[in-house]
């Protein structure tokens, strides 16, 4: 009991930081902001650009990411898996920016190749979506790789004895039973991807209605108006929130 | 095991922080400036304090280089600086309008010109060629001053290069950046092939990645920078604000790109 209670007070500190200024951003924005903000075409143009991007990007990273996840498991490499997985996950966004540019950019490694297609990918939406995959991917990775190892080998055995297909295997066995950590990894996959900024605003620019994301247009309106700002920071806030509590329930429901 | 070198660790770290505390008690008597300054003034203050500190000995001042918009935000949030640079008069303006300093206490430091740059791979040799269909043009974003100056040094060049110049420049534009750094990358990264920058941004570029376009005077445009002193600064900051605006900060500001 006396511990319950030490334990209360020097737990409150870290929980006041992490919920206090999410808090100051609603009080710093009316209703009128929020409705003016909401009607901006400042404001569509970015919610447009992001919703695109990140419904394309995730769906990347659920089809390239599912079948890494599964080799990852297999692979002797595995041993490395955190390495590879998570370090695109914590580099800092910038640095992921100049990473892709180096590959895709004008004068990158595959640059002279596009170009001599007439292609170039910064300044397009599609290099607003590889920026999101490459940020977002290692949280969907991780999060399936460890719900595919949470497997028990028994069950897909007594399946394959009483005569399973590889096909009705995944079908009916493996996806069902690693169902909840794939989603919870598509869900922070795609808060990542929404909230993507540094290597967008390297690799991608920030071309209203092209390749301005909200997470771009808040930081451009944050200097001139702040109130803009806020109310796109809060659309945010809250796609985030619901995203997260789908997680949740979907963790509680399995 | 854990918890001793646990112990150990955090022991060191309080002590590098008392340490740290003490030798920052003992230094003289006179303390550094602590100046909020627009990002592209970052490296010319850098110069200026060293300048007057040789007169004036004390430690090199703390500078807070952001954008000018961002840094008026801290000042009317609370935060303390003995001086004041911006970028922009705007800026400026919501610290007087929030009643801090007064419209007397601003004075014009220097000025730059705007200039265009272009990579020397792409095919822009001319200001018409930012107006020829398939050139990737960056610009900053009109929420910046640098991006407000691009725009009256365009409107202004329709009267030397046709009415729809400035429509033609701004259909080709690839990307409107948060910062005129960032215009300045795209182009030297090879990215984008022109944009719109300070003389000041390219005045200390020592690569050959990058080559200038001069927009001539008459349709030029050009960014004043201002400063105050704020309530609360060292008796000093005035003396270091007629410094920086005399004749012996004349030759620092133009080898950075700017008119004194």
């Amino acid at each position: 009991m006396k511990h319950r209670h030490l334990i209360d007070i020097v737990a409150i500190p870290m929980l006041l930081l992490l919920i206090v200024p999410l808090i100051g951003l609603g009080s710093r924005s009316s209703l009128t902001d929020l409705w003016q903000a909401l009607a901006s075409q400042e404001l569509q143009q970015a919610v447009t650009v992001t919703a695109q991007t990140s419904i394309i990007a995730i769906l990347c990273v659920i089809i390239g990411g599912t079948p890494l996840a599964v080799w990852l498991n297999r692979n002797p490499l595995s041993r490395w898996r955190t390495l590879l997985v998570d370090l695109p996950a914590v580099l800092p966004p910038a640095v992921a920016g100049l990473a892709l540019l180096t590959i895709f950019g004008r004068t990158g490694w595959l640059g002279p190749t596009l170009t001599a297609f007439g292609w170039q990918i910064p300044f397009t939406p599609l290099a607003v979506v590889l920026a999101q995959t490459f940020v977002a991917a290692p949280l969907y990775i991780r999060s399936a790789s460890a719900a595919l190892q949470g497997i028990e080998p028994d069950v897909l055995n007594a399946a394959r004895v009483d005569g399973a297909s590889r096909y009705e295997l995944w079908r009916y066995v493996i996806v069902p039973l690693a169902m909840p950590g794939l989603q919870a990894g598509v869900a922070m996959a795609l808060a990542r991807a929404l909230g993507e900024f540094g290597a967008t605003a390297l690799f991608a620019g920030s071309m209203p209605g092209q390749t301005r994301t909200l997470a771009l247009a808040i930081y451009i309106n944050a200097d001139y108006d702040s109130a803009t700002a806020i109310a796109m920071s809060l659309i945010l806030l809250m796609s985030a929130v619901v995203l997260l509590l789908i997680v949740k329930r979907v963790n509680t429901t399995t | 095991m854990h918890r001793r070198r646990f112990i150990i660790i955090s022991g060191s770290m309080l002590g590098f922080t008392l340490l740290s505390a003490c030798t920052q008690v003992a230094t003289p008597a006179a303390t550094a400036f602590n100046l909020a300054v627009a990002a592209s003034l970052k490296d010319v203050m850098q110069a200026l304090d060293a300048s007057f500190r040789q007169q004036n000995p004390r430690p090199a001042a703390i500078l807070q280089a952001a954008g000018s918009g961002s840094l008026a935000q801290q000042i009317l949030d609370g935060a303390r600086f003995d001086v004041f640079a911006s970028a922009d008069r705007t800026s400026m303006a919501k610290v007087v309008d929030a009643k801090i300093i007064t419209d007397a206490d601003v004075v014009t430091i220097a000025t730059a010109d705007m200039i265009v740059v272009a990579n020397p791979k792409s095919a822009v040799t001319a200001l018409t060629a930012l107006a020829t269909p398939g050139t990737k043009v960056v610009l900053a974003d009109s929420t910046v001053p640098a991006g407000r100056y691009a725009q009256i040094a365009l409107a202004n060049l329709t009267a030397l290069h046709g009415v729809e110049y400035a429509n033609q420049v701004n259909a080709n534009v690839v990307s409107l950046e948060t910062n005129v750094r960032a215009v300045l990358q795209k182009v030297q990264s090879g990215e984008a092939d022109a944009g719109i920058v300070y003389t000041a941004d390219i005045a200390k570029l020592s690569d050959n990645n990058i080559q200038t376009i001069p927009i001539p005077d008459q349709y030029g445009v050009q960014a004043e920078y201002v400063a105050a002193v704020l309530p609360g600064a060292q008796t000093e900051s005035h003396a270091f604000l007629a410094f920086i605006r005399g004749n012996d900060a004349q030759a620092i500001w133009q080898s950075f790109g700017f008119r004194a």
